[in-house]
């Protein structure tokens, strides 16, 4: 069953050419899809409308089969950077958008689950970038969404610290905190390592989206074989070529 | 501990110069080159002041004053935050009101005395709109820009939860420009200052003005001269009660200094 559907998405900015041109796509239940593309191609533009924060558009997206525009309760977003408000408390962020009596007994618990337990009376500015990572992922997964979207979450972190964090997605993903994700990346090894399907933004005018499954089971080891050969296919896809010379 | 001592030098070296001016001060006045009915020395001054408190009427004008003043200072703050508040939050509002303000802006506030006068009287509603209209200007300029310049990125998290416009302002612009708000309300209260002596020249039985424009009649320099160190005393302190609640609240302000619950590890 489809979880997200999109025909026909057309999305310009001002008067310029059509950032996305007729886009048609489908995200399945379980499934963790990655959108890679190089800058400036659409993909956070994509996600955004996916997520509901952008309604300026042509064609159709569909949640669980329904037309739907806007934000959606189902749907939870982490951004590419933690977002954190800066004159709350850690626990008081991941409650940010709860109502009601147990909600800051809700956060607490979910900061158990990205291991930031002792941390709920801190405020943001003491924390790592790492952390502050995880209290916006625990912030969005409190209301228990569906559908996560992941705006290149773990690019502005160091190595450590986002295999770590890929870790935690893939751990949320298998104990059903979350069900579909939908994650832009520009890292390709992180693209192979957690996602199920590609959708490759290309340069090629005839075929600007492309697909790769990948079919390896999971825990999958970061230097597989397959991983690599799949890799160099994606390269090519993207053309990453440079097109200048000196 | 050597961080004390350091702010404990700073401070004296910071009291070097006024002690000096005020020694100086004081021997012009003895050896009689500033003339008594003109300058008196620091000496007779303070006596003058400690004069007035022993019969008591230096807190009465101290009150007088401070409540005019505050009252004021919390009318005009009031209307200016919840004002800024609207126009800040809704563009059309802004584009209605703020070429207006801006306008009414560039009026100089004294130049409302005779209207206030005229319209209220000389009793204490005509100070009390004076001072708030001194007062509400930096505080809605300060206000207003502030929410204005709110990142969007955190309206969107609000966004992301189905946020009412209510919430958004409750959770999230006004949070967010707290910092902007205390730099309007010391810019406020130190015209507040300002404008309760021009309110109580103009006609007043009572408070500091009165007590200088009291000392101009009866020729008494003492006085005048001890009513401003009284308004320099007052400034100060209420200054320093915001500073105060400003730590308090922007404890979580990164580049604030004077937090003291930072968590460190």
């Amino acid at each position: 069953m489809s979880v997200i559907k999109v025909e026909n998405l057309t999305k310009t900015f001002g008067k310029g050419a059509a950032i996305l041109n007729n886009l048609n796509i489908e995200f399945k239940e379980r499934e963790i899809v990655g959108i890679l593309g190089t800058s400036g191609c659409g993909k956070s533009t994509l996600l955004r409308i996916l997520a509901g924060l952008d309604t300026h558009y042509d064609g159709e997206v569909y949640v669980h089969e329904e037309l739907h525009k806007g934000v959606h309760e189902k749907i939870g977003f982490i951004f590419q950077e933690p977002r954190l408000m800066p004159w709350l408390t850690v626990e008081e962020n991941v409650a940010f958008g709860l109502r009601g009596k147990d909600r800051l007994e809700r956060a607490n618990k979910m900061l158990g689950i990205v291991s930031l337990e002792g941390y709920s009376k801190y405020y943001p500015k003491a924390l790592s970038g790492g952390m502050a990572q995880r209290v916006a992922i625990a912030r969005a997964l409190v209301n228990s969404p569906e559908i996560l979207l992941l705006d290149e979450p773990f690019s502005a972190l160091d190595a450590f610290t986002k295999m770590n964090l890929q870790e935690l997605i893939l751990g949320l993903w298998r104990t059903e905190k979350s069900s579909t994700i939908g994650i832009i990346t520009h890292d390709i090894d992180e693209a192979l390592y957690l996602c199920d399907r590609l959708i490759v933004f290309t340069k090629d005018e005839n075929q600007p989206i492309a697909e790769i499954r990948v079919e390896i089971n999971r825990p999958r080891e970061r230097g597989d074989l397959n991983l690599a050969k799949l890799k160099s296919k994606v390269i090519g896809l993207l053309r990453l070529e440079p097109d200048w010379q000196i | 501990m050597k961080g004390k001592i350091k702010i404990n030098a700073t401070k004296i070296r910071g009291m070097i110069l006024p002690i000096i001016l005020i020694i100086i001060w004081q021997v012009f006045s003895s050896v009689g080159i500033f003339e008594k009915h003109l300058l008196p020395g620091p000496i007779v001054v303070m006596g003058a002041l400690i004069e007035l408190l022993k019969t008591g009427e230096l807190i009465t004008h101290v009150l007088a004053t401070t409540y005019r003043v505050l009252s004021g200072f919390l009318i005009g703050a009031s209307i200016a935050i919840i004002f800024g508040t609207l126009t800040g939050y809704y563009t059309k509002a802004f584009e209605l009101c703020d070429p207006l303000i801006q306008a009414l802006r560039t009026i100089p506030s004294l130049a409302w005395v005779p209207l206030f006068i005229l319209w209220l009287g000389i009793g204490e509603s005509s100070k009390l709109s004076l001072i708030a209209v001194g007062v509400f200007f930096p505080v809605y300029l300060n206000w207003v820009m502030g929410i204005r310049g709110v990142d969007p990125k955190y309206i969107e998290v609000g966004a992301m939860y189905h946020f009412t416009p209510m919430e958004t302002i409750r959770k999230i612009l006004i949070p967010a420009t707290l910092p902007f708000l205390f730099t309007g309300l010391r810019t406020g209260l130190g015209l507040g200052w300002m404008f309760v002596v021009a309110a109580e020249l103009m006609g007043a039985s009572s408070g500091l003005g009165y007590l200088m424009v009291l000392g101009q009649n009866s020729s008494a320099p003492e006085l005048i001269l001890g009513s401003i160190i009284m308004f320099a005393v007052l400034g100060n302190i209420t200054d320093t009660v915001l500073i105060y609640i400003e730590g308090k609240v922007l404890h979580w302000k990164e580049s604030f200094k004077g937090g003291e619950n930072n968590v460190s590890h």
